[in-house]
């Protein structure tokens, strides 16, 4: 026998309307509205034991406190599955049911689901986080809306194959994988050619999103007074690479003395970035991480101190995500020494 | 021009006193061929083996791969690699077909990949599905080898083209199963057709300012060209080279090229559906300057062609994804509709952004996978090549130490990679039905 929680707000947990809102959460045994649905859709071998009823504004407006009351009911249940909603269009229920789906993945770390409308400002709130399915706009969908929760469930616990967002109906996470599709990517792409000529439809296999594109920062306000440091994407590391820093797809990024040096030497520097042909980054490193025209100008008095570290990592094939987590690596580095400024070299 | 490929289907690979090719057995003398590859006196060490499907066998790190071609009329079956130069792309060339010729090393890097013939690490290349006869050597060039993440590998690609026309060579006198024949009727002398005039358009590499790293067109080095327009007739009788300037997962080596299935698939088209006008190669090189001249010169080229449709290949991913969007966006400029062929690098959970570059123009892609997506392969009982090489060695999509995941060779002997070591398994030439979604 396998165990099931649902959460509904106070409306759907038929202890009354927007007059009631402001209830705190409440733990019942068995099924009390939509969760009777769920006991029907997930059938004999699945028991939902309890609801948990919430006040929508009870939740937003004291998340945490509501979110520490849950998590103590849960505590001592067994739990496989857990629901929450579906919360259709209404936007504080959406975020009510995100904000437990949350808790209760990272507390217990049992699969859960919730649905809701795609205008419901809690689906782009939490997609990325949670699966949430494609619901109705109101609880006419109740049905078609539980049942399609259900039907995932029950493939997640017996581990049947899972297919894309778009197939098995929920809002896609970001998360992009390999699948087969049964029909060579050649012919794909000649048929999709010919709809294209032919004003038929076709559908993109790669949604072009817009980047993120961070803010930049603040100016430097004087230079003179200023301890930079040396960045580079460029792969050159201390000859014997001693972090063993990848020569692309990097997920290390290193940090260097620079020490008493007037430039880096090629006898003691090598390039391993292998996104360019760096033959002439290793007869002379400065190319890619100046540290020649750094001292000079340190010299000249134009920056206030070069750090004589070298931050390095290799920049090729490096998915953004590896890419922020080295950054931020960096950066913590970086405001433990007091570092001002940096300049961050590519290749 | 007509191209006439006269095919025997390889079944399996023996070893034997005298090199022939009979009823779809291909007996290879072991020391003949031996001799001849060590004739070259930067080849120190070489052995061969057999690996079949579904045998327990990993091959690493392979260097390349190529199909045992024979020309029957003027020519040369490598035209400008290793045989003098000869126009490629008419008259008669046989093919050994469902077997490849693997050159394989002791030390990977950048370009280097991996094979398995049976277990879950097959379903990853589709070398893993032919009868290959892997070369297994050490060279001179050690120290070149094992220093540089790029290595050009020219012993092993001048052994592997050895090799494969003295394969070539057994059929010259036998009749192929079957024929596969190429019209590539001169583009002015057609009749007028109303149908959508379309051309291929593949981004050679051209990162490297060193020689034989490139890809290479009769022997000529991508990064000496610019945009121009060849009969597709000649890429399927190699008139391109391999590469070492790209990796694994990419899959631009020589039989790759000369079986492209999506130049097959627009020749069946044509006629029908379009009127297959050629294939448009440029280069994607490293210069910012030189990308925008490229990207601009090939939708000019299709202006002047008055070209309406193309498939758009991207040779490789990071910076050459921005190659790939600008010839994108100045072709839909220029009037022509795009399909782009692509492989993503979304990071080992799927979250990172696919390209380095995105455009909302790019409005109609085939994805080829992820390269970046993490694999864990079985361990295999028989290894050919160096399995220490994976953390010994500057792989792309390997790594010997890592806080989250650890090394990539584990204690059991099998493998925590990316999919960038793979060999040929992304693609975008099109030989794989792989795409991606998202979860």
């Amino acid at each position: 026998m396998k165990y099931a929680i649902v959460y509904v707000n106070q409306m759907f947990g038929q202890i009354g309307g927007e007059d009631v809102a402001d209830v705190g959460p409440s733990l019942h045994e068995g099924c009390i509205g939509p969760a009777v649905l769920y006991q029907n859709f997930l059938g004999e071998d699945i028991k939902v034991t309890h609801t948990i009823v919430c006040g929508d504004n009870y939740m937003g407006s004291n998340t945490e406190e509501a979110l520490a009351q849950i998590k103590e009911f849960l505590q001592d249940k067994p739990l496989d599955l857990f629901f929450a909603g579906p919360a259709f269009l209404a936007g504080r229920y959406g975020l009510a049911c995100g904000s437990v789906c949350r808790m209760v993945e990272e507390s217990f770390g049992v699969p859960v689901f919730t649905s809701m409308n795609q205008e419901n400002p809690g689906m782009e709130m939490f997609r990325k986080e949670m699966i949430i399915f494609k619901g109705g706009k109101s609880a006419r969908s109740m049905g078609e809306n539980v049942k399609a929760m259900c039907n995932y469930a029950l493939k997640v616990l017996n581990g049947e194959p899972l297919l894309s967002a778009e197939k098995e109906g929920y809002f896609g996470r970001g998360i992009r994988k390999a699948v087969y599709h049964g029909r060579l990517n050649s012919d794909r792409a000649v048929d999709m050619l010919i709809a294209k000529l032919n004003k038929s439809a076709f559908v993109t296999e790669l949604p072009m999103l817009t980047s993120d594109k961070p803010a930049p920062a603040h100016a430097v306000k004087d230079l003179k007074k200023c301890r930079v440091a040396i960045v580079t994407t460029g792969g050159i590391v201390p000859a014997a690479n001693p972090d063993r820093i990848q020569s692309s797809s990097a997920t290390i990024w290193g940090k260097y003395s620079l020490e008493g040096m007037e430039r880096l030497s090629p006898d003691d520097f090598i390039c391993i970035h292998s996104g360019f042909d760096n033959q002439l980054a290793n007869e002379n490193p400065n190319i890619v991480a100046p540290v020649d025209a750094m001292v000079q100008l340190e010299k000249n008095g134009v920056i206030g101190e070069l750090y004589p570290y070298l931050y390095t990592t290799t920049g090729t094939g490096t998915a953004q995500a590896a890419a922020v987590k080295m950054a931020q690596g960096m950066i913590a580095d970086m405001r433990n020494h007091e570092i001002d400024a940096a300049i961050l070299t590519s290749t | 021009m007509n191209l006439k490929l006269g095919n025997f289907h390889v079944k399996d690979i023996v070893f034997g006193e005298k090199t022939m090719y009979k009823d779809g057995i291909l007996t290879v003398n072991k020391e003949e061929l031996l001799s001849l590859i060590l004739a070259d006196k930067r080849i120190t060490k070489c052995d061969i083996k057999i690996a079949r499907p579904g045998d327990d066998v990993r091959i690493l790190p392979v260097k390349t791969t190529i199909e045992p071609r024979h020309k029957m009329s003027d020519g040369y079956a490598y035209p400008g690699q290793v045989n003098p130069l000869a126009m490629a792309g008419e008259g008669l060339t046989y093919c050994l077909k469902d077997m490849s010729v693997i050159t394989v090393g002791k030390y990977g890097g950048f370009s280097e990949g991996i094979i398995d013939m049976c277990g879950n690490g097959a379903a990853y290349s589709h070398y893993s599905k032919y009868v290959n006869l892997c070369l297994i050597m050490e060279s001179t060039d050690e120290e070149e080898e094992k220093s540089l993440s790029y290595k050009k590998s020219l012993s092993y690609r001048n052994a592997s083209y050895k090799a494969s026309e003295y394969l070539g060579r057994t059929v010259k006198k036998l009749t192929p199963d079957e024929y596969e024949e190429y019209d590539f009727e001169p583009i002015l002398k057609r009749k007028e057709l109303e149908l959508p005039k379309v051309v291929y358009v593949y981004h050679m590499k051209s990162q490297a300012i060193q020689r034989n790293m490139n890809t290479t067109l009769y022997g000529c080095d991508a990064d000496k060209t610019l945009p121009m327009l060849i009969s597709p007739t000649e890429i399927l009788d190699s008139a391109l080279g391999t590469t070492v300037e790209c990796v694994a997962a990419c899959g631009e080596n020589d039989m790759d090229y000369a079986n492209n299935p999506t130049i097959k698939r627009l020749f069946r088209e044509h006629g029908k559906t379009l009127n297959f006008v050629g294939v448009i190669l440029t280069e994607s090189p490293t210069d910012m300057l030189e990308k925008i001249r490229c990207s601009k010169m090939t939708a000019q080229l299709c202006k002047t062609l008055g070209i309406d449709g193309a498939v758009l290949c991207l040779a490789s991913y990071s910076n050459a994804q921005i190659d790939f969007i600008y010839t994108f966006k100045e072709m839909e400029a220029a009037g022509v509709s795009v399909v782009g062929m692509v492989m993503e690098c979304c990071g080992k959970d799927g979250r990172s952004q696919p390209l380095v570059l995105m455009d909302p123009k790019a409005d109609a892609i085939v994805s080829g996978g992820n390269v970046s997506e993490l694999l864990h392969l079985e361990a295999r009982g028989n290894i050919y090549g160096d399995l220490d090489s994976v953390l010994r060695d500057p792989w792309s999509g390997a790594w010997a130490k890592d806080d989250i995941y650890g090394p990539s060779l584990r204690e059991d002997g099998s493998l925590l990679i990316e999919d960038n070591c793979m060999w040929a398994d992304c693609s975008p030439i099109g030989f794989s039905d792989k795409t991606v979604e998202e979860f």
